[in-house]
């Protein structure tokens, strides 16, 4: 069927955790409310690397046809709330994080 | 007065196209009357309440001390205020990001009796947008040479592509994308013919070189396309393909941020340009495109209606194709196999429902099924 589920299901669970506990779910819910689309796919394809985490806001461009700089907000927001406990897994540039 | 004059179209001079198409209209000026006959105002008293306005950023406060110093009776001036709110300023309300329909209830009256002026706006716009439409056809009728413009698009994509590709500015590349997508919809053998200028193209894109057994090969953009090709296929492919083959792909893996971003951009103009009009299948006409343009927030040329709730200006681009008034091909259908059976269909989608009765409702795994199970509704 699709094979990024059975990739993710093979994860570590404490790093399946990370990005799919109420918490994170609720800040997902908070994001596919204020950007209109829907995330859940695009967490797990992070998580299993098919979309680099670095070109997040690319992809994300590219997959509901947001304007850059949207996607790049979305992004940031997507790495500073969701992805930031699996930011060493995922070789996360923490540079560009928290810059007000 | 005059001072004040001055510095209200200084302001109106700053805000968004619709405003100021709004207070330069007819309908607004009718609007004015009105409430200078309803009043008995002069016209220097109520242009001094709207001044007033404009000079504290729409603070609409100041509308009550301005009542003050006009001849109006004390009990008409909550009505005034409200029609000088809801007349002029609940038009463009959601262009000023200000709540006017609020102000009008705080002061005791309805919001919904000013809809008609809303409405006027709304017309006002869908007038100019027309206006502009044409005047933007007739321009480009008057000027457009296809023999010339085809020449122009197959040396473009022989020697120029590299320059394309890199161009970020969004004027040239949504104007050579109408000039493309008019080509490709009215002249039948430009598609064949720009499809293999682009196969052949030997333009080096990147300082990184491709590793194939046959041994290591120039960045060029006919040796990336066949990359893709030899990982993906030659079928369309949707963005998760092309990320999933950036990503994780030998060649596209060596490649830095920046040398990534270009074969990213090759290969959705690629997408864009062989699987045309397929390509476009969930695209709105007016936003086609076949060299790919980085939305970035601009000014948009089509004005927008006025909305219910004041918002922030959504300033995404929206340009006008010329070739919209041209003969169109017809939307290819969605390239779903003919003989794929509805038993089938409804296997696949049993199967995601058995998959989403074992995970808690609001997982992240139950959310993707969801999601998946979206996307196929949305295909069939």
């Amino acid at each position: 069927m699709f094979d990024y589920f059975e990739k993710f299901n093979s994860l570590d669970p404490k790093i399946k955790e990370k990005v799919s506990n109420p918490f994170v779910m609720g800040v997902i819910d908070e994001l596919e409310k204020k950007y209109g689309v829907d995330l859940a796919t695009v967490v797990m394809m992070v998580m299993i690397k098919t979309v680099l985490i670095n070109d997040l806001a690319i992809h994300l461009s590219d997959q509901f046809s947001l304007s850059e700089d949207k996607a790049k907000s979305l992004a940031t927001e997507l790495k500073e709330k969701v992805f930031l406990g699996v930011a060493d897994y995922l070789g996360m540039d923490l540079s560009q994080l928290f810059v007000t | 007065m005059e001072d004040k004059a001055i510095q209200f179209l200084n302001k109106l001079d700053k805000l968004s196209e619709e405003v100021r198409l709004y207070f330069s209209s007819a309908p607004e000026a009718k609007a004015l009357k009105e409430i200078q006959t309803d009043y008995q105002l002069s016209s220097d008293n109520l242009d001094n309440l709207i001044y007033d306005i404009f000079i504290a950023d729409f603070d609409l406060s100041v509308l009550d001390n301005g009542l003050k110093t006009i001849n109006v009776p004390t009990p008409s001036q909550s009505k005034l205020a409200a029609d000088i709110l809801g007349k002029i300023f609940l038009p463009v309300a959601s262009f000023l990001k200000i709540d006017v329909k609020a102000e009008i209830i705080k002061r005791g009256h309805r919001p919904e009796i000013y809809k008609s002026y809303e409405d006027d706006l709304a017309d006002l716009i869908e007038d100019q947008n027309f206006d502009d439409l044409e005047e933007v056809v007739n321009l480009h009728e008057s000027t457009f040479n296809p023999i010339e413009e085809e020449n122009i698009s197959l040396d473009l994509f022989d020697k120029g592509l590299k320059g394309v590709i890199n161009d970020s500015d969004v004027n040239s590349i949504t104007t050579l994308n109408g000039a493309l997508i008019y080509l490709l919809t009215n002249k039948p053998d430009f598609h064949n013919k720009i499809n293999k200028v682009l196969f052949d193209n030997q333009e080096v894109i990147t300082t990184q070189n491709l590793t194939w057994e046959e041994g290591t090969k120039a960045g060029t953009v006919a040796n990336w396309l066949k990359d893709f090709i030899k990982e993906n296929g030659s079928d369309i492919y949707n963005s998760v393909v092309l990320s999933k083959y950036l990503a994780t792909s030998p060649n596209p893996q060596l490649l830095s941020e920046e040398e990534r971003k270009i074969v990213r951009r090759l290969l959705r103009l690629y997408r864009n340009l062989v699987f045309f009009p397929e390509s476009m299948n969930d695209v709105s006409m007016e936003e086609w495109e076949i060299i790919p343009v980085e939305k970035v927030s601009v000014e948009k040329p089509i004005l927008g209606k006025p909305q219910d709730n004041p918002v922030p200006i959504v300033m995404e681009r929206k340009e006008i194709i010329p070739a919209g008034k041209k003969t169109v091909a017809p939307k290819a259908s969605i390239a779903t196999p003919a003989e794929i059976s509805k038993m089938e269909t409804d296997s696949e989608d049993s199967k995601l429902i058995s998959l989403l009765t074992k995970y808690a409702p609001n997982s992240l795994e139950a959310r993707v099924v969801k999601e998946e199970i979206k996307r196929r509704q949305k295909k069939s």
